[in-house]
């Protein structure tokens, strides 16, 4: 059995073609930005697997997993337009098992993608002053998840978002209970939940395509826009 | 993991990437970095992302017979979730003005994967008993346990397989602290970055250092999405490319003293951090990872 194992990692190896992540600006009058080819940077992209629905058939595994293809490659400068390696994980998988994916594909930072709000279908109190994006940091030294890192990437992204309630907030504390993904062991770890999913704007603004190239703009920004110098 | 599954995951990443360093070689002979003969920090990002695929595929034949023992299907999907994006994508400037004129339409989904496609069309309480032999008790919790984790098929995965990142977890922190955070720290790169400063000053653009420039851009371009959405208006695109591309220009008539000090700053601490770390190195040595002759 390890030897036929062994012969079909080899036979589909041996015919894989891997297309480097990354985009290289080649213009005739214009500038050659990449003069390499990527920056070297890995991003692992955490999209919940839970099943909560909120208004208007949302459901929450699948509008994170779109909220990470949108930033990996979508509308605006995303991650991978600006030279960065990008893995999204699985909906149908747990915590440990992305966490472990992340570790083991050597993530510079995991993003853990959520939106807000549980299994709350439809909330008539929603409004904009109690909605809003909220990260998650984790002050203890076992924890990569720090607040500031929580309070910069809430600061790019929450300016997007309908509700005015942006916070980053403390782990397993009154606004979230214990979350493992928080001891991820990367060098960084950001835990968005990305808007309520619990009125129609909100939804309306997490299936909107326009916004998610924000956390592009804050992995670039908390990095220092390193160079495409490999 | 015992010692014979690591020999020979190592065995098939030698002989798989004796193709691939034809490949990686022309992409590395710009990034002659000390640390470019190791792989694991990010020199030779590519090849290292063919390890990391080398090592799915034998955690997925893992993961696939542990779950035909407990008696349930699964199609192995090494490498799902990795992003492919076409390279040589031509833009003016950096990108960023033309990326605002794409379609803003959502991406085309990529379908389910085979194994997520199965476990969706399952009953709640049949998807239940799936996923926990998958993936462990609590595998819907945010607050999965470890514990909880260890026994399933993915766990078992990935105690059986030995991986890259592992063998190069324990100098990724200090490279980390002694070579990258030291960079712009250098007294050459620190005089550098005052000179392309002046130098992007004479030519209009007020900026200490490139990230400032850069995110000026980033704010530009937020500006606009905030104003208009999805919809904005070719002129005003057309106001920020010609800003961009301009800026772009000077930048890169003022960069090249600096991407020199940067270049040497680094050549130096990574000369420094081999020579203190030579024999932990070791292990990293590009040549045991890629391209490896069979005998």
């Amino acid at each position: 059995m390890r030897l036929l194992r062994v012969l079909v990692v080899l036979a589909v190896f041996s015919s894989a073609a891997f297309v480097a992540l990354n985009v290289t600006p080649t213009g005739a009058a214009e500038y050659t930005w990449n003069t390499y080819p990527t920056n070297g940077y890995k991003i692992y992209l955490s999209p919940s697997s839970q099943g909560n629905q909120g208004c208007n058939g949302y459901v929450e595994k699948f509008g994170a997993r779109d909220i990470g293809y949108e930033a990996a490659a979508g509308y605006g400068n995303d991650l991978v337009a600006r030279g960065y390696f990008v893995k999204l994980g699985s909906i149908s998988s747990s915590i440990n098992s992305r966490m472990l994916e992340s570790e083991t594909w050597n993530a510079r930072m995991h993003i853990a993608i959520h939106t807000n709000a549980g299994s709350t279908a439809c909330n008539s109190n929603r409004v904009a002053s109690n909605a809003g994006t909220w990260t998650i940091y984790e002050p203890s030294s076992s924890s990569n998840a720090t607040k500031a890192l929580a309070e910069h990437m809430r600061y790019y992204v929450a300016g997007a978002s309908p509700g005015t309630n942006d916070i980053a907030c403390r782990h397993n504390t009154s606004c979230t209970t214990y979350i493992s993904e928080m001891y991820t062991d990367v060098p960084y770890v950001a835990y968005y939940e990305m808007e309520f999913h619990d009125w129609p704007t909100g939804v309306s603004f997490i299936r909107s395509a326009t916004w998610q190239w924000r956390i592009g703009w804050a992995v670039d920004r908390w990095f220092g826009y390193p160079p495409n110098m490999y | 993991m015992s010692t014979k599954r690591t020999l020979v995951v190592t065995a098939v990443l030698g002989l798989v990437f004796g193709s691939v360093a034809a490949v990686s070689a022309q992409r590395t002979e710009l990034a002659s970095l000390p640390m470019a003969q190791y792989v694991g920090f990010g020199h030779n990002i590519q090849a290292e992302n063919d390890i990391y695929m080398a090592e799915e595929e034998a955690r997925e034949a893992i993961v696939e017979e542990c779950m035909q023992d407990a008696g349930f299907m699964y199609w192995p999907e090494a490498g799902a979730g990795v992003i492919n994006v076409p390279g040589n994508t031509s833009a003016r400037g950096i990108g960023l003005a033309e990326s605002l004129r794409d379609d803003p339409a959502p991406l085309a989904r990529k379908d389910l994967s085979p194994t997520d496609a199965y476990v969706e069309q399952l009953a709640a309480s049949e998807r239940d008993v799936y996923l926990t032999a998958l993936h462990g008790e609590d595998w819907d919790s945010v607050s999965q346990s470890p514990e909880a984790f260890s026994g399933s098929c993915k766990a078992k995965a990935f105690d059986e397989v030995t991986t890259l990142a592992q063998a190069m977890r324990p100098l990724r922190d200090v490279y980390a602290t002694q070579v990258e955070d030291q960079v712009a720290r250098q007294p050459g790169v620190v005089v550098a970055t005052k000179e392309w400063s002046g130098c992007m000053s004479d030519a209009g653009y007020d900026y200490g250092q490139p990230s400032d420039m850069f995110g000026s851009l980033d704010d530009k371009a937020a500006d606009l999405i905030a104003a208009w959405g999805s919809a904005i208006p070719s002129d005003k695109i057309d106001a920020l490319e010609e800003i961009e591309v301009a800026t772009i220009d000077a930048f890169e008539s003022c960069n090249i003293g600096l991407a020199r000090a940067l270049f040497e700053a680094r050549t130096e601490l990574e000369q420094r951090f081999i020579e203190a770390y030579r024999d932990d190195l070791e292990v990293l040595r590009r040549g045991m990872w890629i391209g490896v002759k069979q005998p």
